[in-house]
């Protein structure tokens, strides 16, 4: 084939890279501040907007985007808006449960109202303590308890004394033990035993005991009656501290009563407030100093009981509440019941309730990361549960699940109203939708951000003021048109396709930011693109350890590469080597033999485990294609094998498929292969060669290597047609290739690549079905038909000699 | 090194009824007169067993009313809890005037014991004045004791019931 027949298959300089031409003028045009951040994001705003319009449950949105993408700033400019105009929502109060303190009750106030209900008890609170100690303290409390006493006393005394005296009539002695009371005779002042007493008369005796009977009645009786006469004592003293008590504080809480008297709730409370207050009025009688300093008093603990503790405070807010927690861990989201230490022991009470993000952001959004979400314990979980309930109920993990046995608190559910924004990678999504059976009820609105957008004119002018004003927000220098200009190349670069441009806003900033920095360094006063390809190329440095070694390992013949003359069953494949936020090209020797055989075509890196599973499938389409297309009436009788040489890691992706079929054809044809050009591109079973990733990686990889040895013209790469668009090379690489020092083709089937790979015309099956004589198809059928025969020979002679 | 045997006790003698706040004055004026170590003597009365003696004696307990057999047993405990409760008031009146009390506990019909009680030492012995009428007092006199009684009458039941 003559060196010019390649011409077709050139793609000229021009298609290399798409520049990107903006009008001078644009950065007057006045409409930077306009620019549009979100570029070609409206399907993903419709639907964010779409969910936190819709009222019904289960509206809640997933973002779907890469990290980068600006999604955070994305979803709170569009919820910042429409909190607006949700209006704020209610306060919310943890109070305690006189009945049970265990539980205790959420009252809801209007926003603003629970900050000042937590002031209006606290000021009664301050005014209970001094309001209720003064009165006990006062002259006319003192005179009807002294009253009371003086009463219950002479009650006392006088049972006393009537037995007392009925008994020394009897000359009976009632005499006091530690538990109780004896009666015994006394004669001559002296208590007397058995033996004065049996020596008393008959009658004598028969009197005091029978004396002693009655007396002992009559003393149980007084026994039994003093505890009534104690509790009526008590009830007396209690009454008249009631009395006291709600004198004290009745007008201070009708105030209140009044105030809140349109909340049922809040009155109830007050209610039992004042119930409280009054069922235990002697608490109140003193204050006492703590046994120690460390301790709460009890008439600390008696006031804090009507403290108010405002979980939810939205008396500063004009509108929804947007939350984002960038920790989302359980205590975090839910809330949680702190404790504190008292003599060693954890003790708790209404006042440590304190909420999370859920409460925080009721009645508006709660914005949260997948991915935190999902790895803190227990919080997936919690948070679907208060979704589905539509209520947070405050208690521990531990209790939730059930591992607690000791008493604590169990708050009242609080009604949960938020609209959840969960953000994170589309692949997590995925995994939800697929493992997780309640996530799709949760979360109905999914919100999928574009990587890219069309690199269309009107894209593009919003892109560029879109650099202008970032590079403005940011405080960096200006950027004049050519800067812009390059900005964009190097964003479609990104996007792997000069018909697109990267969403990822981070990388976009990292960008502007290197450039400004570049620029500074000169001593400018505006980004020029030589300081954003300076930013390209530094950073490509930065990185570029690994590929350097690569190189070198080439230029020494560790790793073996020709980049010039001719090889049979050897072809220059080309690989890309990820290190996360860089990638490079590389070639890579690709050899196979053949032989006769029963139609295996081994893949060595998949014997070896090495290959990946796409990688094997470009290997058996490989195979088919082989099949398929040469000798069809006569078994596949080869035995082929195809191998990556000198490489030890992992191979994946079928982007060889080109490479490892022309290798064997060379193989099979014994036709030599340029190792001047080196090729990428996947095949079909009908020979189709398809577009691959990674191909601007891929060319300039394979022209660092050339060019280390020195270019000539004869080298170049061949490429998918379909990757054309794709192309958005280095500008030296487009230089080169402009000054005819490299060369890239474009192909579209594998006779395209293997005719400029071995300098002969493939060939195409003529009407007599064979293909034209010489053509490397020809060689190749040929080459097979051979094998075939020998095959078929040695089948016989096996046969022959089972015979034998 | 031996601790020195004071020859001088001061012997504060009482009974369950004795006022001991009454005496302790006189304590603490001979013990300022006179180096002497001090002793209280609980000279215990013989009366519950007297009672629980009798065969229709009954305690009629304090909680609940409910009437109880007053036995040797309970009358031996209702001694030593008195005596134990004159015990907690003496030395605390001690502990108030920086002293140390010994505390001894003789029944009043075992003269050998006290008598190896009064031994050699040099006692003076403080005394209710209704301790003169009680066999006791006989015993302190034959054995040449000192005595300083004190005007002191019988302590009263305390009210059988108090308000809370």
């Amino acid at each position: 084939m003559a060196a010019d027949a390649t011409q077709q298959y050139h793609v000229q300089p021009d298609a290399l890279r798409r520049h990107c031409s903006l009008p001078a003028d644009f950065q007057q045009s006045g409409t930077e501040m306009t620019a549009a951040p979100y570029i070609g994001q409206q399907r993903a705003i419709d639907a964010i907007r779409f969910g936190i319009d819709m009222r019904q449950d289960g509206y809640n949105i997933y973002v779907l985007g890469p990290i980068g993408s600006n999604r955070h700033d994305l979803v709170e400019s569009l919820v910042a808006g429409q909190a607006k105009a949700r209006g704020v929502p209610p306060d919310w109060c943890y109070v305690n449960n006189f009945s049970n303190p265990e539980r205790p009750q959420a009252l809801r106030f209007p926003a603003g109202r629970g900050r000042e209900f937590r002031e209006d008890m606290r000021n009664l609170i301050g005014e209970m303590q001094l309001a209720i100690p003064a009165a006990f303290e006062g002259d006319d409390y003192r005179n009807q308890l002294r009253a009371i006493e003086e009463e219950s006393k002479s009650k006392v005394e006088e049972q006393w004394k009537s037995l007392n005296e009925r008994a020394a009539e009897e000359g009976i002695g009632v005499l006091q033990t530690p538990t109780g009371y004896v009666l015994a005779p006394i004669i001559d002042g002296k208590v007397i035993g058995d033996k004065e007493f049996n020596k008393l008369p008959e009658d004598k005796r028969k009197e005091i005991e029978s004396a002693i009977e009655n007396l002992s009645d009559e003393l149980q009786e007084r026994v039994e009656m003093m505890p009534k006469l104690r509790k009526a004592h008590r009830e007396q003293v209690k009454a008249l501290n009631e009395e006291v008590t709600e004198h004290a504080v009745s007008v201070q809480l009708a105030d209140l009563k009044e105030k809140y008297k349109s909340m049922p709730r809040v009155a109830a409370y007050l209610d039992e407030v004042q119930d409280n207050i009054i069922r235990n009025a002697e608490d109140f009688q003193q204050t006492e100093t703590p046994s120690m300093p460390f301790l709460s008093t009890d008439s600390v603990q008696l006031y804090s009981q009507y403290e108010v503790n405002l979980v939810v405070d939205n008396a500063d807010a004009d509108k929804a509440p947007v939350v984002y927690e960038s920790n989302p861990s359980y205590p975090n989201i839910i809330g949680r019941i702190e404790h504190k230490a008292e003599m060693g022991t954890l003790v708790t009470d209404f006042r440590l309730v304190r909420s999370g993000a859920l409460l925080q952001a009721n009645g508006g959004y709660l914005i949260l990361d997948t991915r935190r979400v999902l790895s803190r314990p227990f919080v997936w979980e919690a948070l679907k549960q208060a979704l589905f309930a539509r209520k947070v109920r405050i208690e521990s993990p531990g209790e939730s699940l059930g591992f607690v046995s000791t008493t604590t608190l169990k708050p009242e559910p609080i009604p949960l109203d938020a609209r959840i924004i969960l953000i994170g990678e589309r692949w997590l999504y995925y995994l939800l939708c697929h493992y997780d059976v309640e996530f799709s009820s949760l979360f109905k609105v999914a919100a999928d951000l574009d990587d890219d957008v069309e690199r269309s004119d009107e894209n593009v002018g919003q892109y560029a003021r879109l650099v202008v004003r970032q590079a403005k927000d940011m405080e960096l220098l200006p950027l004049n048109t050519a800067a812009v200009q390059r900005v964009i190349e190097e964003r479609a670069r990104r996007a792997e396709d000069s018909e697109r441009l990267s969403m990822h806003m981070s990388s976009l900033d990292d960008l502007i930011e290197q450039a400004d920095y570049w620029a500074r360094q000169r001593g400018a006063d505006e980004v020029d693109a030589g300081d954003v390809e300076k930013a390209v190329s530094e950073r490509r440095r930065r990185f570029s350890r690994m590929q350097s070694r690569v190189i070198d390992a080439i230029k020494r013949d560790t790793l073996l590469i020709d980049t010039s003359g001719e090889c049979i069953g050897q072809v220059n494949g080309l690989s890309v080597t990820d290190l996360g936020e860089y990638r490079y090209g590389h070639p890579v020797r690709i050899t196979a033999t053949t032989r006769v055989g029963t139609g295996d075509v081994v893949d060595i890196e998949r014997e070896v485990e090495l290959g990946g599973a796409i990688h094997s499938k470009g290997m058996m389409i490989l195979s088919s294609a082989l099949a398929a297309r040469y000798a069809p009436d006569l078994p596949l009788s080869l035995r082929a094998s195809v191998v990556f040489e000198q490489s030890y890691g992992g191979v994946e992706g079928d982007s060889a498929s080109v490479a490892e079929l022309s290798a064997l054809l060379s193989s099979l044809s014994r036709l030599p292969i340029r190792q001047n050009i080196a090729v990428t591109g996947s095949v079909n079973q009908l020979g189709r060669v398809q577009a691959i990733g990674g191909v601007n990686e891929k060319i300039e990889g394979f022209y660092d290597v050339c060019r280390e040895r020195g270019l000539d013209g004869s080298h170049g790469v061949i490429i998918p047609q379909d990757n054309v668009k794709h192309l958005m090379l280095r500008e030296d690489v487009v230089d080169a290739v402009r000054r005819g020092e490299f060369r890239v083709f474009a192909v579209r089937h594998v006779d395209e690549a293997i005719s400029i790979l071995t300098g002969k015309r493939a060939g195409e099956r003529g009407e007599d079905g064979n293909f034209p004589e010489g053509s490397v198809n020809a060689l190749v059928e040929n080459q097979l038909v051979d094998y075939a025969t020998a095959r078929k020979s040695f089948a016989k002679e096996a046969m022959k000699d089972g015979e034998d | 090194m031996a601790k020195t045997e004071m020859r001088f006790r001061v012997v504060l003698a009482v009974t369950e009824t004795t006022p001991v706040a009454r005496l302790w004055e006189t304590v603490l004026r001979l013990l300022r007169d006179t180096p002497a170590e001090l002793t209280a003597l609980y000279v215990e009365d013989d009366r519950w067993h007297r009672i629980a003696s009798l065969p229709f004696t009954r305690e009629i307990l304090r909680s609940g009313g409910v009437a109880v057999e007053f036995t040797q047993q309970r009358a031996e405990q209702v001694g030593r809890e008195r005596a134990a409760r004159m015990q907690e008031l003496v030395q605390k009146l001690a502990a108030e005037s920086n002293l140390k009390a010994a505390f001894e506990i003789l029944r009043e019909s075992d003269a050998e014991r006290l008598r190896e009680f009064i031994g050699s030492r040099e006692n003076i012995i403080v005394a209710p004045s209704f301790i003169s009428t009680r066999p006791i007092f006989a015993m302190f006199s034959a054995m040449n004791c000192r005595i300083e009684l004190v005007d002191a009458e019988e302590e009263e039941e305390r009210p059988a019931y108090t308000l809370p």
